[in-house]
């Protein structure tokens, strides 16, 4: 591709990537900035967490909130099941509290709105109605082209026989409409798996209505007994359940001093009785957790001019482990020693732990002495976890190679602990490496290129001499040219031939020539 | 006293050298609280190297230094223009990290500390080195790095530990060297030459210096010269040259195939032999 054409593309890619921001960031991130897109990779587990913490605030307008699971929503994409994103609210006599079951809609899109979300609502009598209805009634224009529905009526009088309004992107269907307002949407949205959307399609069936016109009692031998069940549930002809999500109770405790202490061995006590309780929750439920948050109560020392009593402050220390635990021992060792390196800012009368991000633990056999032993493959977490409470998640980091050529960029760092940012990222870590193998690359990589002083013999050439510091190097060997040109969708096109030399007292170094300017550099040291 | 010192001198009777092997392991027993296991034994990937060293490899648990002229690993004085004499690129850090990858080739992680964040990992995977088994730390303060080399030999996940070092007291020496017993893994400390004649808790010290290549030669091999300068349980006389291929992360002895493609012309005119003759003939 030429040069001119790839950044006409660049700028042009921008653009489409801050529209696509903006419609996507619903279902992906949870702000949306009109300024700056910001992208960022793809989380399931992330992604469920959210959803999660959505139910759990949707209590407000539902007793009654469950989230998708894989055997009620989602259609099979590629032979695989996608992240639950749809949450289902039972609505059943609860319209009147909101002044109408249109207000109640509006107040949840409101809310989600307020949140940075955007939603698709459907309020109907079925589960699988106010699904089908919630994630293809606003785009059916592209699914049921005009010249394979020639049967069925216009989009527009399909959805005016429910409530549609596409500004606050809800539908509220009566009960005497639901068939109708299924009969124009298309066929997936019967929840049914992507081969037998595939196949329906390719007999000419877009819509359920065309489905729905077939004999019945052929249905599941031509097509399984899925596409018939799911026809019923839509319609109300067969029950579905909804399994309501009741959130965990959280796992933590507390202790309590009469009188506040800065003593650190009464300090360590108190924080190993919650730990010792929380781990025991924790361990009924063969769970671990991979965040703790430890918080203090505590009373600053008071001025001696001072008449009025200082208020309580609290003070947290938080831990973020490679992977989940429910060891005592070692939780107590990595909030002793976070407490070594911070500062109390007075005595205090109350220890509260909480553990995050829980997650079931691999079954292990019981050990008679618990908690003595280590396995060995607890051993490496339990190292990084200790260096990154004490040196910082960002310093105990594993490299991770990407397809890239440029140098710089050929790899990056990957975080350890839970919840970082750079966890996951959106470089594909199994990637080869791109330079041809018999090509060597340095220990030691320069951050920034140094300028360097050669004498070359060819312009073009690779360097008979070196200046390193003023000092004079005569190149016995040398290899390359290797020519990298790439990093123009980054807006700033690297060109740039590579040589490794070899000095007269047998050093090695890797630099090279900018082609735009014809300067040198030195970039690495083969240490 | 004339006669006991040219006994001295002679080289023991094959028949002696069992003997001589037997009170070598007691010395070692002696010496160290380590139990001496074959399982121990590292190769270093070089059998010309291994026959050189003491114990026919490295031993688990115990501390390697490897001296160079390395000012820019420690200090990171390069493009500051404080860098005096001394020099990098000169193999002494490569040699080391190939020297984790053998330690790791039974299992374990291998630890890179990199204070100046100039590590470069392609390089790693260009020797072998399984970048899901490496772990590299970014200390900022020369406590914490020797804080976090502890640590890490500490683990016994972990296989290696390679570190660059400039300053290293002698306590914090012996503790590291305390540590890795403890976790059973090899501690590398690449260190600057000036290193050479101070005190040392290692149980092996390499000088490693680089050596300029025959100018034909087209392949992207290096030499480097390894000099046994400390040993704890043997000589440590001897020295030898090695070619590193760094495309591959494989080293080859140079001593053997110079001694096989070398003609002693001087020596073979003086004592010329009937099969020599022979050979030339046909």
């Amino acid at each position: 591709m030429p040069l001119a054409e790839a950044l006409a593309l660049q700028s042009h890619g921008q653009q489409t990537i801050l529209q696509s921001a903006s419609k996507c960031a619903a279902a992906s991130t949870s702000t949306l900035s009109s300024v700056s897109p910001h992208i960022a990779a793809y989380q399931p587990s992330a992604d469920a967490q959210q959803l999660r913490q959505l139910a759990r605030m949707c209590h407000q307008f539902s007793p009654l909130v469950g989230i998708e699971d894989h055997d009620t929503g989602s259609t099979k994409q590629n032979g695989q099941l996608p992240c639950p994103s749809c949450l289902y609210l039972d609505a059943t006599y609860l319209g009147d509290h909101f002044g109408g079951e249109q207000q109640m809609a509006e107040q949840i899109v409101h809310f989600f709105q307020q949140h940075g979300y955007q939603v698709h609502l459907a309020i109907a009598d079925t589960l699988g109605a106010a699904w089908a209805a919630a994630h293809y009634a606003h785009q059916q224009a592209t699914f049921v082209p005009a010249r394979h529905n020639p049967g069925s009526a216009p989009l527009c009088s399909a959805m005016s026989d429910g409530t549609w309004s596409s500004n606050s992107s809800y539908l509220v269907i009566d009960t005497a409409h639901t068939v109708s307002v299924l009969h124009a949407l298309p066929v997936a949205s019967l929840r049914i798996s992507s081969r037998s959307v595939q196949l329906l399609e390719q007999l000419g069936i877009f819509t359920v209505q065309q489905l729905l016109r077939l004999p019945r009692n052929s249905l599941p031998s031509r097509f399984g007994e899925e596409v018939l069940h799911r026809c019923d549930q839509a319609r109300g002809r067969s029950d579905e359940l909804l399994t309501p999500y009741h959130p965990a109770a959280p796992f933590q405790a507390e202790e309590t001093l009469e009188h506040p202490t800065d003593c650190l061995n009464l300090i360590s006590g108190l924080m190993h009785r919650v730990i010792e309780r929380v781990a025991t929750a924790l361990q009924a439920k063969h769970q671990g957790a991979c965040e703790w948050i430890c918080n203090f109560r505590c009373h600053p020392a008071e001025l001696p001019d001072s008449r009025e009593s200082t208020d309580a402050q609290p003070h947290t220390l938080r831990l973020r482990l490679s992977q989940s635990t429910d060891s005592v021992r070692h939780i107590l060792e990595l909030l002793k020693m976070q407490l070594d390196r911070h500062q109390l800012p007075g005595p205090i009368d109350r220890v509260r732990l909480r553990a995050q991000f829980t997650e079931p633990l691999s079954q292990h056999q019981e050990q008679l002495f618990v908690d003595t032993v280590i396995s060995s493959a607890e051993q490496l977490p339990q190292l990084i976890d200790r260096l990154a409470t004490r040196l910082g998640s960002q310093a105990v980091v594993r490299p991770q190679l990407v397809a890239d050529f440029q140098p710089e960029h050929a790899f990056f760092y990957q975080e350890l602990t839970a919840n970082s940012d750079s966890a996951n990222p959106s470089h594909s870590s199994n990637l080869p490496a791109q330079h041809p193998p018999q090509l060597a690359r340095p220990l030691f990589l320069m951050s920034t290129p140094q300028p360097l002083d050669v004498v070359a013999l060819a312009h073009t050439g690779p360097p008979a001499q070196i200046f390193l510091h003023q000092r004079p190097f005569r190149i016995i060997r040398h290899w390359g040219p290797e020519r990298l040109e790439t990093g123009w969708w980054r807006r700033r096109t690297i060109r740039r031939d590579y040589y490794r030399l070899e000095t007269g007292c047998g050093r090695h170094f890797w630099v090279f020539r900018q082609l735009d300017s014809n300067r040198w550099y030195l970039h690495g040291l083969f240490a | 006293m004339a006669s006991s010192e040219a006994g001295l001198s002679q080289s023991p009777r094959p028949a002696d050298e069992p003997l001589i092997q037997a009170l070598r392991a007691k010395l070692r027993n002696l010496e160290t609280t380590r139990p001496d296991r074959d399982n121990q034994r590292i190769s270093s990937g070089c059998s010309a190297l291994d026959r050189l060293l003491p114990q026919g490899g490295f031993c688990r648990g115990s501390l390697v230094e490897c001296l160079g002229d390395m000012d820019v690993l420690g200090t990171g004085l390069l493009g500051t223009g404080l860098l005096g004499t001394n020099l990098p690129g000169a193999g002494v850090g490569t040699f080391g990290l190939l020297l984790a990858h053998q330690a790791a080739r039974d299992g374990g992680a291998i630890v890179v500390l990199d204070r100046d964040r100039r590590f470069y990992p392609p390089a790693a995977d260009l020797f072998g080195i399984d970048l899901h088994d490496l772990l590299v730390i970014h200390p900022t303060q020369h406590r914490d790095m020797l804080w976090a080399i502890d640590q890490a030999l500490r683990c016994p996940a972990v296989a290696a530990v390679w570190a660059p070092l400039q300053q290293l007291a002698s306590q914090d020496f012996r503790r590291l060297q305390l540590a890795a017993q403890a976790g059973h893994s090899l501690g590398i400390l690449i260190r600057d030459d000036h290193a050479r004649g101070q005190p040392s808790w290692a149980d092996i010290q390499l000088l490693v210096q680089p050596r300029p290549a025959n100018t034909l030669q087209r392949t992207p091999g290096r030499r480097l010269r390894i000099e046994i300068t400390r040993c704890r349980h043997g000589r440590h006389d001897g020295s030898l040259e090695l070619e590193l291929d760094e495309s591959t992360g494989r080293m080859r002895s140079l001593e053997s195939s110079h001694e096989a493609n070398t003609l002693h012309l001087a020596s073979q005119l003086a004592h010329p032999t009937p099969g020599d003759c022979s050979s030339r003939a046909q």
